[in-house]
């Protein structure tokens, strides 16, 4: 039974992934988080379509009849499914945000040898990344402009606090912060 | 289900370890720190596993996975994606650049802040022995990028030298791409046309 939840979810996910990254071609959507989250929500009920459709093959071929719950095997089939997600969400991530990426990819482009740094740092400063991720943020309802100042908004402050809260239980500091 | 049970446990136990040895040893490599207490953690699963029965003492008999080496592995996945998930948090919320945005602002005069504040907020004091900190890795030696003077590439650009991803010619203060970090380049590049994303960063 959790055999067939566990293909059940990974097939799924493969599926809803592949199908999404290749709508992204066709309808480029603004915000990917909430394409993957409408993604991964219509496939929930495929999860279960996949777990009966599995249920034809015997886990390992030749296995004799499983004693588990058929439901322990649903549940572990929405479980992996969500934690797969999950992951897929943190891998995107990596690669759409990611700074050091995008510096190395700037490099590339140029042909990767005996490359002017500062030329792409100009093409990318810092001072332009702040002010796109405040616009990303703003759009997002984190922070909002009154008066030509940044201001939280409750979900950014609720954030910010929580930050705040880890920071200090695992003693780390902020981009900000750091020397 | 015991598998995943006792990973949760396992979880638990190592996200209270981690905050716990943080506040003894203030260590500046987070991702070692993690990477090395997800480990030994991982470990006491597959021993809890191996010691404690099958039933866990409370688990009806229908909710156990017929096959124990299974459930083992099954446990240790679900173990290593939720301590993957834990991590990428922590550094998306503690290390992340857009989150460390809210902080400042949080931690600014009347909890404002105009861009030019949050740009200055980025700009780095020289320093005379031009050590940095790579969030979550610890100090990197500044002078393999000393023209960096902002928060963002002043330990990156350092990071990425020392980690042999870039090569530097110190005499015209420009960089080339190892085979390592051309690989990475390229594999990146790749994932992103894949995905239809733009520079992202």
């Amino acid at each position: 039974m959790v055999e067939r939840g566990i293909l059940a979810a990974f097939l799924v996910t493969l599926i809803w992934v592949v199908l999404q990254n290749a709508s992204m071609f066709i309808h480029p959507a603004d915000n990917r988080f909430r394409t993957m989250l409408i993604g991964y929500l219509v496939s929930l009920p495929f999860v279960y379509v996949a777990y009966r459709w599995f249920a034809q093959f015997p886990f390992p071929p030749g296995a004799p009849g499983a004693t588990e719950s058929p439901r322990l095997g649903l549940i572990h089939a929405y479980f992996f499914h969500l934690l797969l997600f999950f992951f897929y969400v943190q891998c995107f991530y990596h690669v759409e945000r990611s700074v050091t990426l995008r510096l190395l990819i700037e490099l590339l482009k140029l042909g990767g040898v005996n490359a002017p740094l500062q030329e792409i740092q100009g093409r990318y400063p810092v001072e332009g990344m702040i002010q796109q991720r405040l616009q990303i943020l703003r759009e997002r309802g984190f922070i909002e402009l009154r008066d030509g100042s940044w201001y939280l908004t409750f979900k950014g402050a609720a954030l910010a606090r929580v930050t705040s809260a880890i920071s200090w239980l695992y003693q780390s500091q902020g981009q900000h912060e750091r020397e | 289900m015991k598998g995943v049970l006792l990973s949760l446990f396992a979880l638990l136990l190592n996200m209270v370890s981690a905050a716990v040895i943080a506040h003894v040893l203030r260590p500046k490599r987070y991702l070692y720190l993690f990477a090395l207490s997800s480990v030994a953690w991982a470990f006491v699963y597959i021993i809890l596993f191996l010691i404690t029965p099958r039933d866990l003492g409370f688990l009806p008999h229908a909710w156990k996975i017929t096959e124990p080496p299974l459930d083992l592995v099954y446990g240790l996945i679900v173990y290593f994606l939720n301590c993957h998930t834990f991590v990428d948090c922590f550094f998306a919320t503690c290390g992340g650049f857009s989150v460390s945005l809210l902080v400042a602002i949080l931690k600014s005069p009347h909890q404002s802040a105009t861009t030019d504040g949050l740009q200055v907020k980025f700009k780095l004091q020289p320093q005379p022995d031009q050590r940095r900190m790579a969030p979550g890795l610890g100090p990197v030696d500044g002078t393999l990028a000393p023209q960096e003077s902002d928060r963002i590439y002043a330990w990156r650009v350092s990071h990425l030298v020392k980690r042999g991803y870039l090569s530097r010619d110190a005499a015209a203060q420009r960089y080339s791409l190892t085979p390592k970090g051309r690989m990475v380049a390229t594999l990146a590049l790749t994932l992103k046309r894949l995905m239809n994303l733009g520079e992202g960063g």
